[in-house]
């Protein structure tokens, strides 16, 4: 009895495992769908779209072009690409990659890479790579030499994608490009680590206009200040700037004066005074350097960093000044920053110190 | 007959042997991790009925161990059935029964899901309209009549009858397809590189364009991008030979493998379709992600990424899409941003990612017909424990007021009436 009752639960187990292994989804599927539309170009979308408001790119990278590098156009896959020519007609290339998260594994990419240069896959024991600091990100430098070419690349994480900094070439113009290529890494800036973001008030119609402005929405407790009789106060150009105002020179140069503040220490001030750096065209510093571009300023609220920078506004390439102020208080940093037209900076730089020190803080 | 069955589902043997074969389970699942990877192993060892052995040099599947799923619903029969048969329905117990129902439903609901979702992701670029999402990981061989100037007649064989090797052939099809070589995973590798074995084809990128084959992926976030070298044959010779891979249709990969080679093969663009023609029909080969077609297509009109002030802290992402569903006739623009998804048609649109530069959005599509089930159970679990503890509650407050209320004074007092047994010698009270 006991037998028969177990054969059939084991024979209804079989049965039902053959039901479902033909369930297993090895089917061939046959179907018919409309041809793909091709994309519309990005201009001509957003224009059908009525989005042209909408800053869909902006540049997710930025370097210092060495001297004899030829800079080639992006691509779209290659969001940068040089050409170097070496001596004795000897030739090498850069690009510069980006992919979200990871696509193989490390040793897979320089096996990928050897490969590109006729040489046999290593395994994980002989991979080599030293460290490399690109935009105060970490990464690793794997170096390549095949016979007759040679491949340098940098491999840099960040957030959730990975990018590539690769330069390829005959073996000698690599040998004689990389300390310009090392050089090169150190003037590559990401988007975002330090370039301001878009702003607020061009979200898409419909976004919450409340999406996270925690920093911002403490703002009702305001502080107090006097505010120098020339400067106009303005409508802010961002839901990122508590106050703004205009301080005009003549003949129509002026300056601008920005107020913003934010929760925590927002970078530090070497990422910010690289940011501004990187806002007047300058190149960025180490932390080493700083000390001789900063000077501290003493306010009833604590002592603050003041930076100086004279260059030319990246966006308009004008020559231009920036003055600015870092006064951490409390948990939240307070960024004051006068901008614009060299003379009239010049000018206003007392008012503004004299403003900063006259904040009181909520 | 009856009997025996009921008592075979309601036993605690049974409950005993199923747990043991978990223990089992999950050790060989876990040691199966090493050789197949995470991914493999969860969906052979634990996302399955059965967990089958394949003999070498044969395609026999044959059931040796009994799947996660399959654990978990006899697991689930037998506490459903305990619960049945030795459960009395009852007012009272009105609560547990809710409680247990909830708990039932959450489960049942888990395991519909990974039995029925459908999950896939839309990558769009500004313009681009898609009626069809990807499978992030499952692989199909397409076969495309692309003769027809307005539509493609597909013919889609699953990544597993490519991988058993052999000779393909469907009614559906005019030609055989004949799999020489099939790499579970696999790199490009250049016409003269070191490795001592890789596919080349006769025609196609693969002329150029080699693949090596490489361990399957170990990790959860690394995808699997396999090549297959496949013939092409009509009863009267081969058509041709051409290498299928998805690194030429799965992103990021192609985007990968064209950076590449553009120093190198300036000329070849990974992305191209690979086409022969026959019988004066035009066909296309690709090896590509799964695709589930909509009845509605989307189409990107922008992008947009906000980040904190002065950091590289997300603040928002948005993806501002059209939706046209000539079967419903809705024609209409709709932004998706973080935690606003679009659910249309029993699908969920997420935000789920973008390209390095913003250049395009990457959205999640999910389908999934048991998604209210644990928003159901959760309700029954609270209503079953407000029920249960009201129940409790106002029994307590019951005994509580009859407790307080005076007694009635007795007729007798009880000690005369224990007096006659304590004094009866024997010290003991009756």
């Amino acid at each position: 009895m006991k037998s028969s009752y177990q054969s059939s639960g084991f024979a209804g187990v079989l049965l039902l495992a053959t039901i479902l292994n033909c369930h297993a989804g090895d089917q061939i599927q046959v179907y018919t769908v409309p041809k793909e539309h091709p994309a519309t170009p990005l201009a001509q979308a957003q224009q059908a779209a009525g989005a042209s408001d909408i800053p869909v790119n902006s540049a997710p990278i930025r370097w210092t072009l060495p001297a004899g590098w030829k800079e080639k156009p992006a691509d779209g896959i290659r969001l940068g690409s040089f050409a170097i020519n070496g001596e004795n007609g000897g030739k090498a290339e850069v690009a510069i990659t980006s992919f979200p998260g990871s696509v193989g594994t490390e040793l897979g990419n320089v096996n990928r890479w050897r490969g590109e240069l006729s040489l046999a896959p290593i395994g994980q024991s002989d991979l080599v790579s030293e460290p490399v600091t690109v935009d105060s990100f970490q990464g690793k430098l794997f170096d390549i030499a095949g016979t007759s070419a040679r491949t340098v690349v940098a491999i840099i994480p960040r957030n959730d994608s990975s990018w590539f900094i690769k330069l390829r070439g005959d073996t000698a113009a690599v040998a004689a490009a990389k300390p310009v290529f090392l050089e090169f890494l150190k003037s590559v800036h990401f988007a975002g680590n330090g370039i301001e973001a878009p702003p607020l008030g061009s979200a898409p119609a419909g976004a919450d206009p409340h999406a996270g402005l925690a920093t911002q929405e403490a703002s009702s407790d305001a502080p107090k200040w006097n505010v120098p009789a020339q400067w106009v106060e303005t409508a802010p150009s961002s839901a990122m700037i508590f106050k703004s105002f205009s301080a005009p020179g003549g003949a129509g140069a002026k300056a601008d004066i920005t107020v913003s503040f934010f929760q925590g220490e927002v970078g530090g001030v070497l990422a910010n005074v690289n940011r501004w750096r990187g806002q007047m065209g300058q190149p960025p510093v180490e932390q080493g350097q700083l000390k001789g571009l900063t000077e501290s300023l003493a306010t009833p609220n604590g002592t603050a960093t003041l930076v100086d920078i004279v260059g030319a506004n990246a966006e308009t390439g004008q020559s231009a000044r920036l003055v600015a102020a870092i006064v951490p208080h409390g948990d939240k940093t307070w960024f004051y920053k006068l901008m614009g037209n060299g003379k009239v900076v010049e000018g206003q730089k007392n008012s503004f110190v004299e403003f900063v020190k006259t904040v009181q803080y909520p | 007959m009856v009997d025996r069955f009921i008592n075979f589902f309601t036993s605690l043997r049974l409950t005993v042997v199923c747990l043991a074969l978990a223990l089992v389970l999950v050790f060989v699942g876990t040691l199966a991790q090493v050789q197949i990877g995470l991914y493999a192993a969860q969906s052979e060892y634990f996302r399955s009925f059965f967990v089958y052995w394949t003999p070498k040099g044969t395609h026999w599947k044959i059931p040796f161990l009994p799947g996660g799923w399959l654990l978990g619903l006899v697991l689930l029969v037998n506490l459903l059935a305990a619960h049945i048969k030795r459960f009395h329905l009852s007012r009272k117990k009105i609560g547990l029964i809710l409680i247990h129902g909830g708990l039932i439903l959450l489960l049942g609901g888990q395991f519909l899901t990974e039995v029925f979702q459908v999950e896939g992701q839309m990558r769009l670029e500004p313009g681009d309209v898609k009626n069809y999402s990807e499978s992030g990981r499952k692989n199909e061989l397409a076969v495309i009549d692309t003769t027809d100037p307005d539509k493609d007649r597909v013919v889609a064989i699953p990544e597993s009858l490519v991988a058993q090797g052999g000779e393909i052939r469907t009614p559906e099809l005019p030609f055989t397809l004949r799999v020489e070589k099939y790499y579970p995973n696999s790199f490009p590798a250049g016409p003269m590189s070191g490795e001592s074995e890789k596919i080349k084809a006769a025609d196609g990128i693969g002329r150029r364009l080699l693949f090596s084959p490489t361990n399957i992926a170990r990790s959860m976030d690394e995808v699997d991008l396999p090549a297959a070298l496949v013939q092409v044959v009509s009863d009267k010779g081969p058509i041709g030979e051409w290498v299928v891979s998805t690194w030429y249709t799965r992103y990021p990969a192609f985007a990968r493998l064209q950076a590449d080679i553009g120093g190198i093969m300036p000329d070849v663009k990974v992305t191209s379709p690979q086409t022969f023609t026959f019988n004066g029909r035009t066909y296309e080969i690709a090896l590509r992600p799964v695709r589930y077609y909509n009845p509605y297509s989307v189409k990107l009109l922008a992008f947009n990424h906000d980040l904190y002030l002065g950091t590289d802290v997300p603040k928002n992402f948005s993806s501002k899409i059209h939706l046209t569903d000539p079967t419903t006739g809705d024609d209409r623009d709709i932004l998706i941003y973080m935690n606003n998804p679009l659910r249309y048609h029993g699908q969920t649109f997420f935000q789920a990612g973008f390209e390095p530069g913003d250049t395009g959005t990457i959205l999640q599509v999910v389908r999934n017909p048991a998604s209210l089930a644990p928003y159901i159970a959760c309700s029954l679990v609270a209503l079953g424990l407000v029920v249960q503890f009201l129940m409790h509650l106002f029994s307590f407050a019951r005994r509580r007021a009859q407790q307080t209320k005076p007694q009635p004074a007795r007729n007798k007092p009880a000690a005369p009436v224990l007096r006659p047994a304590l004094a009866n010698g024997k010290g003991r009270i009756l």
